[in-house]
């Protein structure tokens, strides 16, 4: 009985450590590291977007290329849907969520069918997507849109702490549906980060809201004068012609970088500089709606000007004391 | 006298038999064939005329026996074709060769050795054939000798002023006859080439100006590594890349997160006790202040002062700072954009930082960021 009961003491004892290193595993999961197979994902596509004009009732069928770059096959899944811009960037596009697609009234989603609802991309190799779009007899004028989007499967099985990645690339399709759409536009900001520069590098940030029925993509230049009225530069505006959706907001970077003070006509880049903006939008008379603004800023090199009359003081004061000297030194001693 | 005559007339005639064997010169042939051969044509199109078009003649020769120095190798072409293989008679432009394209390694069919001369450098001429019983031939003089058992290897192409040679101008087979000799020792073969009407593929293709875009994840996971409750931030990174055609007007990068897929973006762990190390979304997050606790991404500028510009929260430059993600499509957020085309693909690194508050969980914590790409329309 007495063996017995040791017996079954140390059976619980045994028992008992294991649930406890058991215990002690599972807590101390959450501090190791713990290594995932992992593989790059990528992918290409061509063309990058389509603008196109069709009319009530009418089928078009186009292709779009992908391909992918890695080593690997990846499956990705095709799905149809409408976008929008990302942020104020003007030209980008990501997908709407379910419900937000439910509330857009210009979607070209139902209309859009790709020939294949998933791919398993092979490395190196050119795929073609076709897509038929239905134009239903009875669509009201106004621009559609849709994104024919390939998203990354993941198989990724993270064990630790960490993230997975997903990589989403689409081709949106902007459709003009009639002829006369209202093109207008508002600037709401032409300005730059600072008042005054040291030197000419700065960057001007220009934000428009596309206030028509379709998309615009605003182009133009803008126009540098010095304190001379001189012309220093025009620089162009959206050379990447980037679009605005219709009801959107577009923030423009426009950098400007000389790099001298003095410009190859010899037009001098100092003090003040004025800046005009002036936009056209419009495909039909762009020139009757243009968009302009004027603003001035100051480039003063300080450091250079510092130094220049830090110099020139020095001189001054160098002269005068050696005079000074020299007076002193020529001056008969009193007898 | 009659009968006399007749046995005198057929003792003059035998003796004259006997005369003729004893003294007449004794020919002796060693004729035999070639042990190995090929005939390599750099064209096999018909009707190659050696001007507008030209042609080169490879031929490689073992012989069964050893030819002496000074002899000559000929190329015959058949009679039908006179005029056709030699276009032009004179001299042509001949060289030994050490290999070629048609060498079947390990075989008889490769070339061992270059032609050599015999002390006299090679030399070769065609002559052109005229009518029946005579042929377009391909002389190459000079020959060194030639060994049993070692395939030689010549090079005949136009001459530098009166030599041309082609192809015959019908496609199909043609007999061609190729004879090592000198003196008495001969060896040869015969065999068939085949031509063809037309020779070249024409392969077009066509670089289209439609824009395009490659975006490429350098992985599909990260790992934090550990994390330690009230402890300091962990970093991992990868890298996105772009490249894109010169008529594309440039490309974006956004991304956003999934978190516990109802309030934040960050890192969750979605059994139970669930936690989340968030992500909200607003401007950064700083990992260094005092009981700090969240999840965020950095990226790197691709190209310093170049095209490609990185929001400000997103690349804030400041270590511990990091860009704070929101959650699903709707919270994507611009991580890195460029105005203008990206011919050579380009890096830009992103950084993961993550930091455990002391009254964290512990567990596994993951998170899935989507990066949306694209070219700008």
């Amino acid at each position: 009985m007495v063996v017995t009961t040791s017996l079954m003491k140390n059976i619980y004892t045994h028992l008992f450590k294991g649930i406890f290193v058991l215990l002690a595993f599972f807590s101390l999961s959450f501090c190791f590291a713990n290594t995932v197979k992992a593989d790059s994902i990528s992918i290409g596509t061509a063309p990058t977007s389509e603008k196109l004009k069709l009319v009530p009732g009418q089928k078009y069928n186009g292709e779009l290329v992908v391909w992918n770059l890695t080593p690997k096959a990846i499956n990705y899944n095709i799905v149809i849907r409408g976008f929008r811009q990302i942020e104020n960037q003007p030209g980008t596009a990501i997908l709407l969520t379910e419900a937000e697609e439910a509330k857009s009234l210009y979607t070209a989603t139902t209309w859009t069918k790709a020939s294949l609802s998933s791919i398993n991309l092979i490395p190196n190799k050119n795929e073609k997507i076709y897509y038929e779009i239905n134009v239903p007899k009875d669509a009201t004028k106004g621009e559609y849109t849709v994104i024919i989007a390939f998203i990354s499967e993941n198989d990724a099985q993270l064990v630790g702490t960490g993230a997975t990645t997903t990589l989403t690339l689409g081709m949106p399709i902007l459709i003009q549906i009639g002829d006369e759409f209202v093109e207008n536009a508002e600037l709401l900001k032409f300005s730059t980060d600072k008042n005054f520069y040291e030197y000419p590098t700065l960057t001007f940030d220009t934000r428009i809201k596309n206030l028509g029925d379709t998309h615009i993509t605003p182009v133009g230049e803008i126009v540098l004068t010095n304190i001379f009225n001189q012309e220093i530069t025009r620089i162009p505006f959206n050379p990447s012609n980037q679009s605005i959706l219709r009801d959107n907001t577009g923030n423009y970077e426009t950098i400007w970088n000389l790099g001298t003070f003095l410009t190859k006509d010899n037009a001098i880049v100092l003090g003040p500089i004025k800046a005009n903006l002036i936009l056209t939008y419009r495909t039909f008379q762009p020139g009757f709606a243009p968009l302009t603004s004027e603003i001035t800023f100051w480039i003063i090199p300080w450091k250079i000007i510092l130094i220049i009359v830090t110099v020139i003081i020095s001189i001054i004061v160098i002269v005068k004391v050696s005079k000074k000297k020299r007076h002193t030194v020529n001056h008969p001693l009193p007898r | 006298m009659k009968k006399s005559g007749l046995i005198s007339g057929s003792i003059f005639v035998f003796v004259l038999t006997v005369f003729f064997i004893l003294v007449s010169p004794v020919f002796l042939s060693k004729a035999g064939a070639l042990a190995a051969t090929y005939f390599y044509l750099s064209r096999i199109q018909a009707n190659i005329n050696g001007s507008s078009a030209t042609i080169e003649y490879v031929l490689a020769i073992d012989t069964a026996q050893t030819i002496p120095t000074g002899g000559t190798v000929t190329i015959s072409f058949p009679d039908n074709d006179d005029t056709n293989w030699c276009r032009t008679a004179g001299a042509l432009t001949v060289a030994g060769l050490a290999s070629s394209a048609a060498d079947l390694s390990a075989t008889n069919w490769a070339i061992d050795a270059v032609m050599p001369d015999s002390g006299s450098s090679l030399t070769a001429a065609c002559t052109q054939g005229s009518g029946s019983s005579s042929v377009d031939k391909i002389t190459i003089s000079n020959v060194g000798a030639l060994t049993a058992g070692t395939t030689y290897g010549v090079k005949v192409t136009n001459g530098s002023t009166a030599g041309v040679i082609g192809t015959d101008d019908t496609a199909g087979e043609h007999e061609i006859t190729v004879e090592a000799k000198n003196g008495a020792t001969i060896d040869s073969g015969t065999f068939k080439v085949f031509l063809v009407s037309n020779d070249t593929v024409v392969v077009s293709a066509t670089v289209s100006s439609v824009p395009s875009v490659s975006c490429t994840i350098s992985t599909n996971s990260v790992n934090l590594g550990s994390l330690y409750p009230g402890g300091s931030y962990s970093t991992i990174t990868h890298d996105i890349s772009t490249s894109t055609s010169t008529t594309t007007g440039g490309y974006y990068w956004a991304a956003y997160g999934t978190g516990d897929g109802s309030t934040d973006a960050g890192l969750y762990k979605s059994t139970s006790t669930t936690y989340l190390l968030p992500s909200t979304g607003s401007t950064t997050i700083d990992l260094t202040a005092v009981n700090a606790e969240g999840f965020g991404m950095t990226v790197s500028d691709p190209d310093g002062a170049g095209a490609a510009a990185i929001p400000t929260d997103f690349g804030t430059g400041t270590a511990g700072t990091f860009g704070s993600l929101d959650m699903a499509p709707s919270g994507a957020q611009l991580i890195l954009y460029q105005n203008g085309s990206q011919s050579s693909s380009e890096s830009a690194t992103i950084t993961y930082g993550a930091r455990a508050g002391s009254s964290a969980v512990a567990g596994s914590y993951s998170e899935s960021v989507v990066f949306v790409c694209g070219g700008y329309y």
